[in-house]
C-alpha cells in the first residue's frame, strides 16, 4: 500500500507516532533547559527559592499562612515549563530555521502541535512535585494525607492548563521573532493576577475577571482547599474549571497556529530571524 | 526507473505567470509600506524525469519561486502545479510528493544527532517504523555520512550539514525534488559530491528543480536551464543553446587596480561593447567585457585606462558564465 492510500488504522498509528515520538524528539531538540546543568538550576533551584522567598516574606510581614504561599507558589512554578517550554517548542523552530522543512511536510498539524505539549506537561508536574516535596522537607509543610490524590489531580490538570496557555503564546512564534517578550510578560502577570501571592478578592475587579480565564487561578484555589483539609468533592468544580480553561487555550492555540501558518505562507515570514 | 506518472499527465512542475509580491515597512512611528515584486510573471514547465536548473543572481527570485513550489509561500497570482496538484488548493498532496533541500548550515536540529534528525522527519512523512531504520541507513550511505550517525549535528561541518539536508529531503523517496542552492558555502570537494548525488537522482528518474548562481554547476548537471533576472525568466534552453547565444562574441578580460566609475561608464559606451561585468577582488578589479565578434577592443581599452595600473589583458572564448552575465546585465 502506498503512502497515499493509508487506511484509517495506519493513519491513527502515524498520528500517534507524530504525537508521542515526534513530540518527545522535538522536546529534546528545542527545549533549551533540558541538560541537567540547565534543568536543575532553572526548573528546580530557582522555583525553590521563589517558594522560600514568598514564604519568608509572608512570615516577616505577618500576612498569609505558610500553606497559602507553599501551595500557591508550588502550583505556579509548573507554569514555567508550560509557558517557556511551549514557547521554545514553537519559537525555537524559527531560531534553528527548521520551520520551512517542518511546514513543508505533510504531517498532521494536530499531532505535530499538540504532541509537543506532553513532555512539557510532564516537566511541569515534575517541577511542582519537587516544590511540594522541598517545602515538606525544608519548611515542614504537611498537607493531610487524604488530600494527596486530589492534590496530584490538581497539579496534573493545572500543568496541562498552563501547557495549553503556553501553546497559545508559543503560536505567536510563527508570527513574531520576539515571542519571549510576550511569554515573560504573561509569566509575571500571572504571578500577580492568578491568586498566587495575593488573594483574588484583594485584586481590582478587572483583574479578578481576567483571572477566571487564565490558567492557575482555579487550580491554585482547588489546591488550597485540598491542602486545608477540604474534601475532593468541593474542589472538583475548580479542577473542572481549570481543565476547561486549559482546553479553551489549547483550542485557541491550535487555531492560532493554523492562522499564523497560513499568514506565514501569505507574508513569507517563516524563518525570518 | 521510468518517470512517475501523475493524474494530470504532462509536466511534473508547471508554473504559469507566477507573481509574488512581499510587503515590507519602514519607519518606527510613521510606518511606510513598500511592496517588493520578487517574481514578476514567471512561467516554466519541467517534464517528468528532467533536471532543470534555475540560474540567477542573488535576489533574482529563485528562492521565492522554489518556496512557492514547496507550498511555503502563497503566490500573489498565477498558477503553480506539482504532479498535477495545485500548491494553493492541494498543499498536502503536493507535500507528500516533494522533497525540499536548501543550502546553508541552518535548518537542522543542532542538539540532536543525525539519526534523530532523520527519525523525526521519517515520522512526519509517515514512513513505517519498521522501514525507518533501513531507509535512514540507505540515505546516510548515499550522502556519505555513514559512521557519523550518532554524532550531534552541532559538531558537523558545513558540508556534512548540507549532506544531512540532502538525506532528509530524500528520506521519503519523493518523485519531485527541489534543491535551493544546495552547494552554497560547501568546499569544492563537498560540492562535487553533492552534484554527483543530484546527478544520480536525475538518472534514477527523479524530477529535479535546482536553483544556483554557479554557472558551471548548471552547465555540468542540468539538462535544461532557465536564467532568471529581476523576477523574470530572460532565457531558457539547454546549456549548449545558451552558450551558443554568445558564441559569436569576443570576450576581453582586464585585471586592473582602481578603475574609476566614469572610466567604466566610458568602456560601456565603446562601439561594439555588449556588456561589462566588474568583479572586485582583494586589491584589483576584474573587468569582463563582451563585445561583438571582430571588435578590436584592446587598443581602445588601454587608451581609456591610461593612468590606471593594468595587470593583464586577455582575450578568451565565451563560456556559459558569459551568456549568463550578458543575460542578467541586459535584463
Amino acid at each position: 500500500m502506498s503512502q497515499l492510500e493509508l487506511g484509517l488504522p495506519r493513519r491513527t498509528h502515524h498520528f500517534l507516532r507524530v504525537f508521542f515520538v515526534g513530540g518527545l524528539i522535538s522536546y529534546r531538540a528545542l527545549f533549551y533547559w533540558i541538560t541537567p546543568w540547565m534543568y536543575v538550576p532553572t526548573m528546580l533551584a530557582a522555583p525553590l527559592f521563589q517558594i522560600l522567598f514568598f514564604v519568608y516574606l509572608g512570615r516577616s510581614a505577618g500576612v498569609g499562612s505558610m500553606a497559602f504561599f507553599v501551595v500557591g507558589n508550588s502550583i505556579q512554578i509548573c507554569s514555567m515549563s508550560g509557558i517557556y517550554g511551549m514557547t521554545m517548542a514553537i519559537a525555537n523552530e524559527r531560531f534553528f530555521q527548521t520551520l520551512s522543512p517542518l511546514l513543508a511536510s505533510p504531517a498532521n498539524r494536530v499531532a505535530l502541535f499538540l504532541g509537543r505539549g506532553l513532555p512539557v506537561l510532564v516537566s511541569g508536574v515534575q517541577t511542582t512535585v519537587f516544590g511540594f516535596l522541598a517545602s515538606a522537607l525544608i519548611l515542614g509543610f504537611r498537607p493531610p494525607a487524604n488530600s494527596l490524590p486530589g492534590l496530584c489531580l490538581t497539579v496534573v490538570v493545572t500543568a496541562a492548563s498552563c501547557t495549553g496557555f503556553g501553546m497559545a503564546l508559543g503560536s505567536f512564534g510563527l508570527r513574531t521573532r520576539d515571542v519571549f517578550l510576550i511569554s515573560n510578560i504573561a509569566y509575571f502577570a500571572m504571578l500577580l493576577i492568578c491568586g498566587v501571592e495575593v488573594p483574588l478578592q484583594r485584586l481590582p475587579g478587572v483583574l479578578q475577571g481576567l483571572a477566571q480565564v487564565l490558567p492557575l487561578t482555579h487550580g491554585i484555589a482547588a489546591g488550597r482547599l485540598l491542602a486545608g483539609g477540604g474534601p475532593l468533592s468541593r474542589a472538583l468544580p475548580d479542577i473542572g474549571l481549570e481543565l476547561l480553561v486549559g482546553a479553551f487555550w489549547a483550542t485557541a492555540a491550535f487555531l492560532l497556529f493554523l492562522l499564523f501558518e497560513h499568514e506565514g505562507r501569505r507574508s513569507g515570514a517563516f524563518d525570518r530571524l | 526507473m521510468p518517470p512517475p506518472a501523475h493524474p494530470g499527465g504532462g509536466a511534473a512542475i508547471e508554473v504559469q505567470d507566477l507573481r509574488r509580491t512581499y510587503r515590507t515597512s519602514t519607519g518606527t512611528f510613521r510606518r511606510h509600506r513598500v511592496d517588493i515584486e520578487a517574481v514578476r510573471g514567471l512561467s516554466l514547465c519541467v517534464p517528468p524525469g528532467q533536471l532543470f536548473g534555475l540560474l540567477g543572481p542573488n535576489g533574482a527570485g529563485k528562492t521565492t519561486t522554489i518556496r512557492v513550489l514547496c507550498t511555503l509561500l502563497l503566490p500573489t497570482s498565477g498558477t503553480v502545479r506539482v504532479l498535477g496538484h495545485d500548491v494553493v488548493r492541494e498543499p498536502k498532496a503536493v507535500r507528500r510528493q516533494i522533497g525540499y533541500v536548501f543550502g546553508g548550515d541552518r535548518g537542522l536540529y543542532d542538539r540532536l544527532n543525525a539519526v534523530d534528525n532523520l527519525r523525526y522527519f521519517a515520522d512526519l512523512y509517515a514512513i513505517e517504523p519498521r522501514l525507518q531504520r533501513r531507509r535512514i541507513e540507505e540515505v546516510m550511505e548515499l550522502v556519505g555520512l555513514r559512521g557519523r550517525e550518532r554524532e550531534r549535528v552541532e559538531g558537523f561541518s558545513r558540508g556534512m550539514r548540507q549532506r544531512l539536508h540532502l538525506a532528509r529531503g530524500l528520506l521519503h523517496d519523493p518523485p519531485v525534488l527541489f534543491f535551493d542552492e544546495p552547494t552554497i558555502g560547501v568546499d569544492p570537494v563537498g560540492a562535487r559530491e553533492v552534484r554527483q548525488v543530484v546527478s544520480e537522482l536525475a538518472r534514477a528518474g527523479k524530477t529535479i528543480l535546482l536553483t544556483t548562481h554557479y554557472m558551471f554547476e548548471a552547465d555540468s548537471i542540468c539538462q535544461r536551464v532557465a536564467v532568471i533576472s529581476k523576477g523574470k525568466i530572460v532565457a531558457e534552453g539547454t546549456p549548449q543553446e545558451l552558450k551558443s547565444a554568445v558564441a559569436a562574441r569576443t570576450v576581453v578580460e582586464v585585471e586592473a587596480y582602481g578603475v574609476p566609475e566614469q572610466t567604466l561608464g566610458r568602456i560601456r559606451e565603446l562601439a561594439g561593447v555588449e556588456s561589462l561585468a566588474v568583479e572586485v577582488r582583494e586589491q584589483s578589479q576584474l573587468l569582463t567585457i563582451q563585445a561583438q565578434e571582430g571588435a578590436q577592443l584592446t587598443a581602445r581599452l588601454l587608451q581609456l585606462l591610461e593612468g590606471v595600473r593594468v595587470e593583464r589583458v586577455a582575450n578568451r572564448e565565451p563560456t556559459l558564465e558569459d551568456a549568463y552575465v550578458s543575460l542578467v546585465t541586459s535584463g
